[in-house]
């Protein structure tokens, strides 16, 4: 699976990162995200197509994190828009319609502009490589 | 002779004397204390053991719940939706309410760990039922949601 976010997801991560309650985050990342083929798994489908869906998925469970995603199934390309704990001092309840849509617009904004980074696990840590190629104009 | 209050008194000390020896044997071989304590952790493992069953049975309900968000229903599929979130909502309620019944009797220290557990499957069929409700509700009849899927459908198009 090919992994990207936006500035907003990799601002958070560098946050949590900071909380050693929230050390377990890379491996999940890199085992439920990066090591997936099936972003499906433990995910609602918000809106869009089956195709392209929009997606809030759960990773670690209950106690995990969530994040909200656009899936491009027919390139195997997974957008991640944001991430945050559902335990510790950094805990979000829940997202409202308001905020969903408010993402799901950033995420068709940033990859219009190609405002977006590369996420790659690399010697046991998460890398973000800012994406200069246009990659609708590769697919 | 022997007085009512003599009588009374011999039965006291008969009462007491039984009591108080009968107690000094059991509770200086821990008999009673293990007695009691035995019966208090046999209820906890009940406890922990119904705990951890609705615990599953919540999380099976969130993953039918996220499986449903994938399906496309027609008006009569969402009224049923409709039912389902109502349903969801309450039967959460009702388990919080349980929680906080659990939360008033036992002490802190004595909380088994899974209620802590169920607490946090219940926010998971909470977000579940608020996921369903933008999902076929909010969302479908925003036409700015619609409008940011076709640009990106518009976008990928091979």
């Amino acid at each position: 699976m090919e992994v990207f976010c936006l500035e907003e997801f990799k601002a958070s991560y560098e946050t949590l990162l900071k909380n050693n309650s929230y050390s377990n985050l890379k491996n999940l990342i890199n085992t439920d995200l990066i090591n997936s083929e099936t972003p499906e798994k433990h995910a609602s489908k918000i809106s869009g197509t089956l195709e392209i869906p929009y997606l809030k998925k759960r990773l670690g469970g209950s106690s995990g994190y969530r994040t909200y995603c656009l899936y491009v199934k027919v390139d195997g390309k997974l957008f991640l828009a944001n991430i945050y704990p559902k335990t510790g001092s950094k805990k979000k309840n829940t997202i409202g319609p308001a905020e969903e849509k408010r993402l799901y617009n950033l995420l068709l904004t940033a990859i219009k502009t190609e405002q977006y980074f590369s996420v790659k696990f690399e010697k046991g840590d998460i890398a973000f490589e800012k994406v200069k190629k246009a990659i609708l104009s590769k697919s | 002779m022997i007085t009512k209050q003599r009588k009374y008194l011999d039965a006291t000390y008969d009462k007491v004397s039984d009591l108080s020896f009968h107690d000094k044997q059991q509770l200086s071989t821990n008999a009673l204390r293990e007695h009691f304590v035995n019966h208090l952790l046999d209820r906890l493992l009940e406890l922990k053991k119904a705990i951890g069953k609705k615990t599953k049975e919540v999380d099976s309900v969130v993953e039918m719940i996220e499986k449903l968000t994938w399906m496309e229903v027609d008006e009569a599929g969402l009224k049923i939706v409709n039912i389902i979130i109502s349903l969801t909502r309450d039967w959460s309620k009702n388990l919080r309410n349980f929680d906080e019944k659990c939360l008033e009797t036992l002490s802190v220290d004595s909380l088994p760990s899974e209620l802590s557990h169920l607490i946090l499957s219940l926010d998971d069929l909470d977000e579940a039922a608020d996921s369903l409700e933008n999902r076929f509700f909010a969302h479908p009849n925003d036409a700015e949601m619609k409008g940011i899927s076709d640009e990106l459908s518009a976008l990928f198009k091979k």
